[in-house]
């Protein structure tokens, strides 16, 4: 055992730190051995001594209109201060929910809108997909969209058109409230059962015979016309999910039954 | 039936759970016991007893405010009010420099300077017990508040260690090295005031007889030394 293994336990032992510990009675054996030592360790008791007197010699003036001005201090603080620490963390919570909040909304609008970006056709896909809108022409065939509709349903683009194919969520979110009743009024397809969940997707408005209203569980008045203008809602995967009746070509709406 | 204790034998732990929950003769009861602590390790510290008294303001206006974060089972209360102090007592240094004018690193040439501008002319009129308290007052910041918390607030190295979020490794190496160094000073200072007859007789230059008289003590006093 060297002086300098016992270096930290001499300071210690002349702080009177190392009473009663195992390591007091070896560094006591060394002490007398060591001359060295023995002198470094009068020193640090000597220095103990002389802090502990100035400790003890250090006066704590009294400063009665300091005491009296906390008192009133925490007198003033209400009769609660826990609750009053409640309250704060309450605030506190709440404040750190609406900022969540916004959060959340901020993340949640970023990402509909990037997924927007990625699934809203660009506006050549959609002349594709949807004729432009003609007033005064009568509806025409328009590229055919696998669908469960029937075969004689066609997509045309009637007027007033949905101007461009948007996602279903885009439409939500951009939707006024006087114009989601737009979006209100789909009923299920029959054959939509088997599909995958809606994910996303578009509403096309289409032209179909009115002999095929009934096989989406719509009834239509005898004397209506020849062909209907109905919005599909098609989901992500192309295939048809929901119909709503809009108008009759050159006739009244009808609701859905 | 037992006597419900009065409010002064209450432990320090329980006075600041109802000082959380209100109780101003609670919170009374621990300013008058515990601002001697704050107050002396503040006055250690800066020597300002005007800075001490502010501390000591700041810490119970602390405690008035954050009692209910106090840990019973993690440091005394002392050390935890301790804690409250040191980290006022080091914004409030951060801010007015004038109250660190001895803080300097361990070795520095300054040291000479402060041998030389207080121990001359104050050393010969001081009681030893203000030549510690200066030699304890330049001490770097970290070896001070170790000092000044272990050996003249005696705190037990765990609660030391709890005052100064470090671990107690930390703390006792730096109480040793603070040690160390007053250890040096105190004997350049018993030194000097030695030589100051010596040196009106001689004529010598001050820093010469500083400088001189500091090189031997720190050759004395270098640590280690034999073995056995």
């Amino acid at each position: 055992m060297t002086c300098q293994d016992l270096e930290a336990d001499l300071v210690d032992l002349a702080r009177a730190a190392l009473a009663g510990m195992e390591d007091e009675a070896a560094v006591r054996r060394h002490l007398d051995v060591c001359a060295t030592c023995a002198a470094r360790f009068e020193r640090e008791r000597r220095l103990t001594a002389g802090l502990r007197t100035l400790s003890s010699a250090t006066t704590v003036p009294a400063n009665e209109i300091a005491e009296r001005r906390l008192m009133s201090a925490f007198a003033s603080r209400g009769a609660n201060p826990t609750s009053s620490r409640r309250v704060t963390s309450v605030t506190r919570w709440v404040a750190l929910a609406a900022a969540a909040c916004v959060l959340f909304f901020l993340g949640y609008r970023a990402a509909i809108e990037w997924r927007g970006a990625v699934t809203t056709p660009a506006p050549v896909m959609a002349s594709k997909q949807v004729a432009p809108p003609s007033r005064d022409t009568q509806p025409r065939p328009a590229e055919p969209v696998a669908s469960p509709l029937p075969a004689p349903a066609r997509l045309v683009a009637t007027n007033p058109p949905v101007s461009a194919p948007r996602t279903v969520r885009t439409a939500l979110r951009d939707a006024r409230p006087q114009e989601t009743d737009r979006l209100a009024g789909f009923i299920p397809l029959p054959a939509a059962d088997g599909l995958p969940g809606f994910d996303r997707g578009m509403i096309v408005r289409v032209a179909i015979p009115a002999a095929s209203l009934p096989a989406f569980g719509l009834a239509i008045a005898p004397e209506a016309a020849q062909m209907v203008n109905a919005d599909v809602l098609v989901g992500q995967d192309g295939q048809a999910r929901a119909i709503r009746l809009v108008s009759l070509v050159g006739g009244s709406r009808r609701e859905p039954q | 039936m037992s006597a419900i204790p009065t409010v002064e034998r209450v432990p320090d732990d329980e006075l600041v759970q109802r000082t959380a929950a209100g109780d101003a003769e609670a919170f009374a009861a621990l300013y008058r016991r515990r601002r001697p602590d704050v107050f002396r390790f503040a006055l250690h510290m800066t020597a300002e007893g005007a800075v001490a008294e502010d501390v000591v303001q700041d810490v119970f206006m602390t405690v008035m405010r954050d009692a209910g974060r106090f840990e019973p089972g993690r440091a005394s209360v002392a050390a935890w009010l301790c804690g409250i102090a040191r980290n006022h007592l080091r914004q409030r240094l951060a801010k007015d420099r004038r109250l660190e004018p001895l803080a300097h690193d361990e070795d520095s040439p300054s040291d000479t300077a402060v041998v030389e501008a207080d121990a001359l002319g104050d050393l010969i009129r001081l009681e030893r017990i203000e030549s510690l308290r200066r030699a304890v007052l330049s001490l770097p910041l970290r070896y001070r508040e170790a000092v000044v918390f272990c050996d003249l607030q005696e705190l037990s190295y765990r609660d030391a260690a709890e005052a100064l979020a470090c671990a107690v490794g930390t703390v006792r190496s730096r109480l040793h090295r603070g040690r160390a160094l007053l250890a040096v000073k105190l004997a350049a200072s018993s030194a000097v005031v030695g030589r100051v007859a010596e040196q009106r007789e001689t004529g010598e230059g001050a820093a010469g007889l500083v400088s001189r008289t500091r090189r031997a003590t720190e050759a004395t006093l270098e640590p280690g030394g034999c073995a056995s």
